[in-house]
């Protein structure tokens, strides 16, 4: 055998493949965002992926757990810090779930910021496509902001994609700034969509629901005496007269006649895209989509540990069917048979002792271990034994908190006119409530308006922003006198700025108390 | 024309192999003359048990023989031959090979043999190193050495654990002794990265899976310590290197055939003692509810009922009695004048500890064929394949098996005694439900026979080279190789009901509609490189020089599936599910480039130097860092080999040092690149729509992880090396970390970068002894080695100062990396004691924090003394890392008598166990609580009793760890035992075959440690007890014969 000929059959063998981009890999089952965006057919899987960033449970797929921090329940496990604030116990090393609240509403930033970075992407599609994915990336990130505003305060306002080094020296602009960039976006993007809900796609956004949002940051600012009343009116006006002419009413069942299954249809899933509702995070458990708050929150003894108790305080603020306070020396009130002849509200949102349900004769904390009160959450989980994933759909915004909001800013505007006494009374008569007692002060009905606010939207996620805006959270929660329940006024009303956030970004000013 | 050679050599290799096989083999040959041996020690004493083979020139006899008291080896009925071979051995005594012995017709021959005591037999050994081998003597670097005789005979079913003790700075942990789970986590002087820690593991020069590995396939292993040792595998040797060797038939070597069976029973090692008396049980219960505010709903009348109904120990009824455990092994080697072979096969057969359907069952088989194919031409295949089967118990993360997780187990932690296994009609039962417990965990028997892992590995793996002599004294060498890996997982959870055992009442549905998950994935690797050694003696100069090129690429595909809504809880089948959950896949592939080179020079076997240089690019990083250069530089002196050393007492000692860096870049596939990620779907209308987003932030700046490490050892040897003492002191340190950083929270990105930023030291230093002797008959043979390790994190993030520098890795299973610390420290409150009435509470600090304390809670250390217990007043409770590593081992054997143990321990760890180690872990209590602290039992240690997240104490316990929980995790363990007799020659002259041994073996039979219900050897980074299950004592009968 000639020696060349070996050689070369070792070389042969030895690299098998001398390819000169043999050290050149990409990834290969995901894309750059360069590459993925180089077509206008990304345009929508992309704005899909910022709609999928609501389902976090900082953003809006929880609900249930910024009531744990309100007068209205108290956390119990796996949210420590949350447990803790709601104690008035600062931790200020946060990295659970006071960041994930920072964390989770920039990611909807985030990956709005990557859409609109490259909405010009060229391809196949029509104008009218393009600028309806605009606006809704546009107000989907308006409206993380608007969360991140009243949890945080001043945070960065981020428009456009950022890099690592870019993210450790963004400055906070000032309050009015974000503010004028959300109403701004909301309104601006909000009137390029359509009012009706758009065919085969409910769950996207309308101009009803953008409205929406902007006549809540602006009662919010009103509340808060940063804006005025009379803006905040005709926001919300607006809002409610596109909702209306979008098809918005009340969500009744069956004759209208039973209250309580009028009020429990809203969130059933057999009619979750329901008339009342105008914007909505989806789920489907069918497909792998579920959402987890039934095993989170059930008091379902077998398979979940309830981890969140109702306030009694919470139960004892329904009023009795005559329309009066439990407290009330003319109340129909029972104290030996509480829970009869109550709003049914009460019975539609919480689990009462006696009540039977899939896991027998409800006892309160005595036949929990994991519940610290005498009530359970109801709404949003399902009378079944199983922890499966549920397909529930969570609610954003709906037509009764538009038509609270009217009954509110109206009476601040023009005191309380027929309109107000008309939006307020319209959500108590789906219930089969009595309508507000005619000829009170203003001051009187407003009082009405929040009291109906907490029992019509109880575990929906409005309460702490309420209690925030108004200014009465220190009032309402230092008064709770159950589970050492505390708030620190002038501290507590925003979160911390992320310990780490401020670590690596020295241009960064924590809030006041922290 | 070589193709054409090669074809008939192979071809006539199979037949001779078949003819072996299946004929065996005869001889037949007239009896003419006998040959008697006597053996003695050169001061003419006898030396009885001495193996003593006999051959004649054409090889077609050879018998082997043992000698007697007397010291004498007889050979009788030999054919006449002019050339008989001698070969004797004896342990601790030079070989001795004679030939020449002419036997004619009729004649007696008797021959003396002298043995002389061995001369630094241990330093004469070849140890395998990369690319090569060496003589231990000229070795600079540190490099620990195990031969097939430390690991034969031993239950082991991962190789992984055999390795458990035998060399110092090895660290071995098996994170469970589920079979088919039970591969062991490997450290090699210590965790040097935040990454994948494991060293590298090359079987024959080809990366592979250690534990598909026939252990009594193993030649040899030899674990490369050091940067010298390592550096030629520069890229990815920075945790050390591995290298298996296997058995390989001779040129010439007459065929052999070895049988070897064991058979046993496993047994786990200990298990968690529980109350199991129903009235204490509801008393106990009653009081934790107390404690914490409650009521119970049962009344003293209820607790009468149950204190005359049976009770269930839940521990009992989980585990087996006993499981049983066998091994066939068999292989054949051999050679003729131009091919060696050798072929071997095993099957084993273990059931698993759990009373369920947990078992493993694996068959290797292995082909190794080395070809003479010209004069300086040599040639040689390999083929190896692996097919592990393993049941196991429902598994926490299935994906990759990680969670090593037990529902089963922690689903007979968490039960009442009082519940039955079955109700009246058979069912699964459940508390009585007017009693009012919890019964949130489903009852253990129902998962076991409910809930499934079932994993399916095979790995075949290839080779072939050929090497050259292209001119004398320098070769070249060429080597392809693939290893194809594909795994199987499949997850099934099938729906079951618990009732009320006494009313009959439905309690609970688990696994609605039953669920199913299957997971296939595939990696694909080819290696190939090319080598030219060169080695040359120049007078009393030595040279040998090495230069090579090494490339690789990886492909790799997984593919996962999840159903549920199956028409009948006990069909569950692949697809027939009517809704699919879950469906996706991931795909990758990476590629190494390599150059390397090494120089070794001597002079005059007194002054060792070698130099290695090794360049790499990897196509994990992007173009601006993509190639990097690792050196490393080793001397050594062996002052024994200088003219005045004096050897009579010290024949042997060396001196040498090291040097060098190593790189690392096991990280992601792509972490330069930013991703999106089409895994976002929602739902829109009535359908699901598909969703992308940015998935990870890449860095493109990316480089590689380099450890530097120095290394100082010395190596002595005593009494003509009977006695040998090797100590080293190294120091490692890497730096640029690839490490996960969280992105800024403002930049929306979940998933952590990954960049250059962390840098861990580890300190330490190792020695071994072993002396090796024979007394008359008996020999014997003492080895220790022990290993103190110092780990400490330098910097997780440079960005950040002092003690802002720290991660939480994870919360629940308490998991910190922080500055200045050793890695994954333990961290969080110090428990000083037990408040033990109001006084005390109101004198101590503010522990508002965790709610009011009451007497009988936990007392917090108020560490920087501002009055208030906050998290300032955190400090670290616990290291995970081992300091000290150590191992021991006995030998001893006498005629035909042998027996070994070997011991092995850990000083110095802590784990950190919450939740399933509280009081009430939802249901269930452990005996170690009776003794809790009661007004009546005001105890120290223990607190009063709370039901799992309520209560101070509870709350403790979920969110804020307290040092109640860390444990020290030290044992030392009797690894194993084995005695076993070896029948003679002579005591077997009627059966066809060379030599039987019998043994029995014993592994894990014993264990000191201060850990708790629990085994103490256990996955170290989970805080529930039940995620690891027991390690198994495992008593084993076992017969070798030699045909």
């Amino acid at each position: 055998m000639k020696l060349q000929h070996l050689i070369l059959l070792l070389l042969s063998l030895a690299s098998t493949s001398c390819k000169k981009d043999f050290l050149e890999k990409q990834p290969e089952d995901t894309l750059a965002p360069e590459v993925f965006y180089t077509d206008a057919a990304s345009l929508k899987p992309g704005l899909y992926g910022v709609y999928r960033s609501l389902r976090e449970g900082a953003v809006f797929g929880n609900p249930i757990e910024l009531e744990g921090i309100s007068d209205n329940a108290i956390l119990n496990t796996r949210a420590a810090e949350l447990i803790n604030f709601s104690k008035g116990v600062g931790i200020t090393d946060n990295t659970e779930k006071l960041a994930e609240y920072y964390l989770y509403n920039f990611q909807v930033i985030q990956r709005a910021n990557l859409l609109l970075d490259n909405i010009s992407a060229p391809g196949d599609i029509t104008a009218a496509e393009r600028t309806a994915i605009e606006s809704e990336a546009r107000i989907l990130r308006a409206m993380a902001y608007m969360r991140l505003v009243y949890l945080y305060g001043r945070i960065p306002l981020v428009t456009t994609s950022i890099s690592r080094a870019q993210a450790m020296a963004l400055k906070q602009p000032s309050r009015e700034e974000l503010i004028s960039f959300i109403t701004t976006e909301l309104s601006d993007a909000g009137m390029k969509l359509a009012v009706k809900p758009y065919a085969g796609e409910t769950g996207r956004l309308t101009r009803q629901a953008a409205l929406g949002m902007r006549a809540k940051v602006l009662v919010y600012e009103a509340r808060m005496g940063k804006g005025s009343w009379g803006d905040a009116l005709a926001a919300v006006k607006g809002a409610s007269e596109s909702a209306v002419s979008g098809g918005a009413k009340l969500m009744k069942t069956g004759t209208g006649a039973n209250g309580q299954a009028n009020y429990e249809a809203i969130y059933s899933e057999s009619q979750e895209n329901n008339e009342e509702i105008l914007f909505q995070v989806k789920f489907d458990a069918t497909i792998g989509q579920g959402q987890s708050l039934h095993s989170n929150y059930a008091p379902n003894q077998a398979n979940q540990t309830a981890r969140i108790s109702v306030h009694t305080n919470f139960a004892n603020d329904f009023y009795g069917t005559d329309g009066l306070p439990v407290t009330a020396a003319a109340s129909n009130f029972n104290p030996l048979k509480p829970y009869e002849n109550r709003d049914p509200r009460l019975s539609a949102t919480i689990y009462l002792p006696g009540n039977t349900y899939f896991f027998g004769v409800f006892r309160g904390k005595a036949g929990n271990a994991s519940l610290e009160t005498d009530f359970a959450v109801k709404k949003y989980t399902y009378a079944v034994l199983s922890a499966a994933d549920n397909g529930l759909d969570v609610i954003v915004l709906r037509y009764a908190d538009l038509l609270l909001l009217l009954a509110e800013a109206e009476n601040k505007v023009n005191g309380p006119t027929l309109t107000a006494y008309n939006a307020i009374n319209e959500v108590r008569s789906r219930v089969n409530m009595p309508a507000v007692k005619s000829g009170i002060t203003a001051v009187q009905f407003n009082d009405e308006v929040i009291h109906e606010r907490r029992v019509e939207l109880g575990f929906e996620g409005q309460r702490w922003f309420d209690l925030v805006t108004l200014g009465i959270a220190g009032q309402k929660i230092n008064a709770i006198n159950e589970l050492g329940r505390k708030f620190i006024p002038a501290k507590q009303e925003l979160f911390p700025i992320p310990k780490s956030e401020i670590d690596l970004n020295k241009n960064l000013v924590q809030n006041p108390g922290y | 024309m070589l193709k054409k050679r090669t074809k008939i050599v192979l071809l006539k290799c199979f037949k001779i192999m078949f003819l072996l096989l299946c004929c065996g083999t005869g001889l037949y040959a007239q009896d003419t003359g006998s040959i008697t041996v006597i053996v003695q020690t050169t001061k003419g004493e006898t030396l009885p048990g001495a193996s003593v083979n006999l051959s004649n020139s054409s090889k077609t006899l050879a018998k082997a023989s043992v000698s007697d008291p007397k010291g004498m080896a007889q050979f009788s009925a030999l054919p006449k031959d002019t050339d008989y071979c001698l070969s004797i051995s004896f342990v601790g005594m030079e070989t001795q090979t004679r030939c020449g012995y002419a036997v004619k017709e009729g004649q007696k021959v008797t021959i003396v043999v002298k043995l002389e005591d061995s001369k630094s037999r241990q330093m004469d050994e070849v140890v395998v190193v990369g690319y090569g081998t060496q003589k231990k003597e000229n070795l600079t670097g540190a490099v620990g050495v195990i031969r097939e005789g430390q690991i034969a005979g031993r239950p082991v079913t991962q190789t992984s654990q055999a390795l458990t003790g035998l060399t110092p700075g090895v660290y071995i942990n098996a994170n469970t002794g589920e079979p088919g789970n039970d591969q062991a986590n490997i450290r090699i002087r210590g965790t040097g990265t935040l990454n994948d820690a494991n060293p590298l593991i090359l079987i024959d020069g080809i990366e592979g899976p250690l534990d598909n590995i026939n252990p009594s396939d193993i030649s040899s292993v030899s674990i490369l310590k050091d940067a010298s040792s390592a550096a030629i595998y520069g890229s990815r040797a920075a945790n050390g290197v591995i290298l298996v060797t296997t058995k390989r038939g001779k040129i010439g070597q007459k065929t052999a055939v070895s049988y070897n069976f064991y058979s046993g029973i496993s047994t786990p090692t200990v298990l968690p003692k529980m109350v199991t008396d129903n009235a204490e049980y509801l008393r106990l219960y009653r009081e934790a509810q107390a404690n914490g505010g409650s009521t119970v709903s049962y009344t003293d009348a209820d607790i009468e009922r149950y204190a005359k109904l049976p009770s269930t120990d839940w521990i009992d009824v989980i585990f087996r009695d006993a499981a049983p455990i066998t091994q066939h092994a068999l292989s054949v080697n051999g050679g003729t004048e131009k091919v060696s072979y050798l072929f071997s096969s095993a099957y084993l057969d273990q059931a698993g500890l759990l009373d369920g359907d947990q078992k493993y069952r694996r068959f290797n088989s292995r082909l190794n064929m080395d070809m003479k194919i010209a004069e300086k031409l040599d040639g040689g295949i390999s083929f190896s394949y692996s097919r592990g089967k393993s049941s196991l118990a429902s598994q926490q993360v299935l994906g990759e098996l990680t969670g090593k997780g037990s529902l089963a187990f922690e689903g007979g932690l968490t039960q009442h005694p009082l519940t039955p296994v079955y109700d009246s009609e058979g069912r699964y039962a459940g508390p009585e439900e007017a009693l009012g417990l919890r019964a949130d965990r489903a009852s253990g028997r129902a998962i076991l026979d409910h809930q499934n892992t079932g994993a399916l590995n095979s790995d075949l793996l290839g080779s072939a080279f050929l090497s050259y002599e292209i001119f004398k004294d320098f070769k070249l060498k060429g080597t392809v190789a693939f290893n194809s890996q594909t795994r199987h997982t499949e997850d099934s959870n099938s729906e079951f009901k618990q009732y009320d055992w006494l009313t009959g009442k439905q309690l609970s549905v688990s696994n609605p509609g039953s669920t199913f998950t299957d997971v296939q994935s595939s990696k694909f690797n080819v290696t190939s490189w090319l080598q030219a050694t060169y080695e040359k003696n120049f007078g009393k100069h030595y040279l040998k020089g090495l230069a090579g090129f090494n490339q690789e690429t990886s492909e790799q595909q997984s593919n996962l599936l999840s159903q549920t809504g199956f028409a009948t809880p006990s069909q569950i089948i692949y697809g027939k599910g009517s809704q699919t959950t879950a469906i996706n896949g991931t795909k990758g592939e990476w590629a190494l480039r390599s150059f390397f080179g090494r120089i070794n020079y001597s002079f005059d076997n007194k002054y060792l130097l070698e130099a290695n240089i090794r360049r790499d690019g990897s196509s994990r990083f992007g173009k601006n860092n993509r190639w990097a250069v690792f050196p490393s530089f080793s001397g050594g002196w062996i002052a024994s080999n200088e003219d005045f050393w004096n050897k009579s007492i010290m024949n042997y000692f060396k001196l040498r040092g090291s040097w060098g860096q190593l790189g690392n870049q096991n990280t992601a596939l792509y972490p330069f690149a930013s991703q999106v990620s089409l895994e976002n779907n929602y739902v829109l209308g009535s359908g699901q729509v598909s969703g992308a987003a940015l998935a990870t932030l890449g860095n493109p700046d990316l480089k590689w992880e380099t450890t530097t490490t120095t290394d100082i050892g010395i190596e002595m040897g005593f009494f003509n090396s009977k006695l040998t003492i090797e100590a080293d002191y190294f120091n490692k340190r890497t730096d640029d970390i690839l490490t996960e950083l969280n992105n800024p929270l403002v930049t929306g990105v979940v998933s952590p970068t990954i960049v250059n930023a962390a840098s861990v030291e580890n300190k330490g230093v190792e020695g071994m002894f072993s002396y090796k002797d024979h007394i008359g008959a008996v020999t014997v043979g003492i080895g220790a080695n022990v290993t103190y390790i110092k780990n400490k994190v330098l910097a997780i993030n440079p960005a950040l100062s002092g003690s802002d520098d720290r991660v939480e890795i994870s919360s629940i299973n308490n998991i910190y990396l922080i500055r200045g610390e050793a890695i994954n420290s333990i961290y969080g409150y110090v428990t000083e004691g037990i408040f033990q009435n109001a006084d005390e509470i109101r004198s101590a600090a503010d522990h508002s924090l965790f709610g009011s304390p009451a007497p009988g809670d936990f007392k917090i250390q108020d560490t920087d003394g501002d009055g208030k217990i906050t998290e300032k007043d955190r400090v670290v409770m616990g290291n995970r890392q081992p300091k000290w590593l150590y191992g021991f081992n006995l030998s001893a054997g006498y005629k035909g008598f042998d027996f070994s143990a070997l011991f092995q321990g850990i000083g110095k760890a802590d784990a950190f166990i919450s939740r399933l180690n509280g009081p009430f872990p939802r249901a269930g209590i452990r005996e170690i609580w009776e003794d809790r602290w009661t007004p009546e039992n005001p105890s120290t240690t223990m607190p009063r009793l709370w039901v799992d997240r309520n209560g101070y104490n509870g709350k403790t316990v979920e969110s804020l760890p307290s040092s109640f929980w860390v444990q020290h995790r030290d044992y030392l363990r009797l690894k194993n035992i084995q005695v076993g007799y070896t029948f003679s020659k002579n005591t077997l002259k009627r059966l066809p075959v060379q030599s039987i041994r019998i043994y029995v073996n014993g592994q894990n039979l014993w264990t000191k440690t201060k850990f708790k219900d629990f085994d103490p050897e256990r996955l170290d980074t989970e805080a529930y007890v039940t995620t690891s299950l027991p390690q198994a004592k495992i008593i084993t009968g076992g017969i070798n014969v030699i045909f």
